[in-house]
């Protein structure tokens, strides 16, 4: 049986606001596909693996945190980038895009710190924060964002990876993402999706589809 | 006479206002607007004279409860407290419980008040009180899409205990307090801490969820008080060379690391005249605050509420479930606009959902589908969810049926079943 090595770069400092939960939804509709997956934690300051088919960088931080970690993301930023060039499919939202970007210009002064360089974004503090519940073409959640990327909307794909602002459980609320992500990192192992064997998938998908349309209906009240 | 042509009117119009907004149900911030409008100073000349001054409490999770320990244990020792009710911890949610208080001078006639302040308001807030003594709770995951990050909450921690005068208490279990003292303490101020046994916390789920940041030096403050053990709703707490046996208000780590914090405010308060006894009395007698562990009659059931306003008070109310709900009703609303986090909790406690309700309800159905736990219904729309909840046949067990709300269905919850009081106003 295949198994699936997901690389979850995930320190602790990132998890504020359950993040996790795209580590959870890739591994979940695997195993309701039957399919294995493995989860590895990546361990800030350690070499990053390279025998691994999915990559999540999911998070939330303050910006203290996200700088505080810039240097150890910069530092696996070679690791990283050999993974997106081999075709491995990362997923990257709010900090954990931040990390996973060229740098971030993160003082009035223009202080610029370096980041991992796997996505071609630069991004700097904003005048405003952005925050409350998002909805475009069908893609919904809530963005809380307090800085501003020139090169880039809510949403980036390079790839087969993709970045978004849409912070937390990105993954399990617009599950057709993770079905992509799954379906490339099998075609890497020549492999296809399999359907699925449980109805729980069916049932997490008609969930979620409500949960986007709850917050499509809210938008449009305001 | 001057004070009386002053504040007279701003006081009886509040005094208008606040009889009109209880009669419709809940609390209100209107009183206290009106006031403020008429007499912006109102706030601080109405503390300024009372003779043991004003003690502030603040932090993410447990500002009702705590607040209410530290008013019960100086009321057992004879004082007249002053308090706003729970809820109302913004300035108009201050005034507005002051304006019942105060004479027509617009004085209070107490020996001290114990104000519960929300982290945002508390830095403008502990200027205006100038207050004596500072309770920090903890820096825990809250309210990110209103604080953005928990770095702007130690900042707004830190101004207010910039703001105290002579005693900032502090929770040493919170590594962000920690940091905290360690500036105060180089700052030459008077800090003192509560703390956590070691062999309590490892018997705990999440320890006491303190929010993870990058975090400078961080140092105990001189530690008066520890949390010694926890046996169902009893803390034994030591003192000093006291050892006091304290009941909670329901079962929680949390109640009791926040009597901990009460009793050593109280203790700085009252010096010498602080009495254990009197104190263990006054936690003996101490009645839940609203959603925190209440039972309530719904439809005729007694129906337990739990109410959560962020992970760590879901976290912690969830770890002190006694085995899993066998009936259990879920709800949340706008009042939580992102719920993202509940994908970081732990729900090992409960085994399954019977009615699922609330604005945000298909977003817990989403995660509840990955985690495996069964729902067996969701209804968006409250009234429609609490008709379905509580046509279900009773609890066999005799354990009462459950609702886990956030704080906004809670007082729903209360309004729409005759609970009519504006919280904390007894």
């Amino acid at each position: 049986m295949t198994t699936l090595r997901i690389l979850s770069l995930f320190p602790r400092h990132l998890d504020l606001n359950g993040c996790y939960g795209n580590v959870l939804c890739l591994a979940g509709r695997a195993e309701w596909r039957g399919i294995e997956t493995e989860i590895i934690e990546w361990i800030p300051g350690e070499p990053v693996p390279s025998d691994v088919d999915l990559v999540v960088c999911a998070g939330f931080a303050p910006l203290s945190t996200v700088v505080a970690l810039a240097p150890v993301f910069a530092a696996a930023g070679e690791g990283l980038r050999a993974l997106r060039d081999a075709g491995v499919p990362i997923f990257a939202n709010a900090a954990g895009w931040s990390l996973l970007g060229e740098r971030l210009v993160v003082a009035p002064d223009g202080d610029r710190v370096d980041t991992a360089r796997v996505f071609a974004t630069t991004e700097g503090i904003g005048a405003e924060r952005k925050v409350g519940e998002y909805h475009v073409a069908g893609v919904a959640g809530f963005v809380n964002r307090g800085t501003v990327r020139i090169d880039a909307g809510e949403l980036l794909r390079s790839g087969a990876s993709l970045a978004t602002d849409i912070m937390g459980p990105f993954l399990p609320m617009n599950p057709s993402f993770a079905d992509e992500f799954l379906t490339s990192a099998l075609g890497r192992k020549g492999e296809m999706l399999p359907a699925p064997i449980s109805p729980d998938l069916a049932r997490a998908d008609e969930a979620a589809a409500r949960a986007r349309t709850a917050i499509a209906v809210r938008l449009n009240r305001r | 006479m001057r004070d009386l042509l002053r504040y007279a009117i701003p006081v009886l119009l509040g005094r208008l206002a606040r009889a009109l907004a209880r009669r419709r149900g809940g609390g209100s911030a209107i009183p206290g607007r009106v006031v403020l409008a008429l007499a912006p100073d109102y706030l601080t000349h109405a503390v300024e004279h009372l003779p043991l001054g004003v003690a502030v409490v603040t932090g993410s999770n447990g500002k009702s409860t705590t607040t209410s320990m530290l008013v019960a244990v100086l009321r057992a020792h004879g004082l007249r407290v002053f308090t706003n009710s729970a809820g109302g911890n913004l300035p108009q949610g201050v005034a507005s419980a002051l304006v019942g208080a105060t004479g027509l001078d617009g004085r209070l006639g107490a020996d001290i008040a114990v104000v519960e302040v929300d982290e945002g308001f508390g830095p403008a807030l502990a200027t205006t009180l100038a207050p004596r003594l500072a309770l920090l709770l903890n820096i825990q995951i809250d309210q990110l899409n209103r604080f953005f990050e928990p770095d702007r909450v130690f900042g707004m921690l830190t101004a207010i205990a910039r703001s105290t005068s002579q005693t900032v208490v502090l929770n040493n279990a919170d590594d962000n307090l920690r940091e905290l003292a360690a500036s105060l303490i180089a700052e030459s101020r008077e800090v003192l801490g509560f703390d956590v046994a070691d062999s309590v916390l490892a018997a705990s789920a999440h320890g006491v969820a303190a929010a993870e940041r990058v975090r400078a030096a961080a140092t105990d403050a001189p530690n008066v008080a520890t949390v010694a053990a926890v046996t169902g709703e009893t803390a034994t707490i030591a003192l000093g060379t006291d050892s006091l046996d304290v009941a909670l208000p329901a079962r929680g780590l949390h109640y009791a690391v926040d009597a901990a914090g009460a009793l050593v405010a109280a203790q700085r308060l009252l010096g010498g005249d602080f009495d254990p006894a009197a104190a263990e009395r006054a936690f003996a007698s101490f009645a839940p605050v609203y959603g925190r562990g209440e039972v309530i009659e719904i439809h005729g059931e007694p129906t337990e509420i739990v109410m959560f306003k962020n992970p760590p008070s879901l976290q912690l109310n969830l770890d002190a479930l006694e085995g899993a709900p066998e009936r259990l009703f879920l709800a949340v609303d706008e009042g939580t606009p992102d719920p993202s986090w509940i994908w970081g909790i732990d729900w090992s406690r409960i085994d399954h959902v019977d009615v699922l309700a609330g604005t945000k309800a298909w977003q817990f159905a989403t995660l509840f589908a990955y985690l495996g736990i069964p729902i067996a219904q969701v209804v968006e729309d409250l009234d429609a969810a609490v008709d379905a909840f509580w046509a279900l046949p009773a609890p066999e067990s005799p354990s009462p049926r459950v609702a886990l709300v956030n704080y906004e269905i809670m007082m729903w919850l209360r309004r729409k079943f005759g609970y009519l009081e504006i919280e904390g106003a007894k």
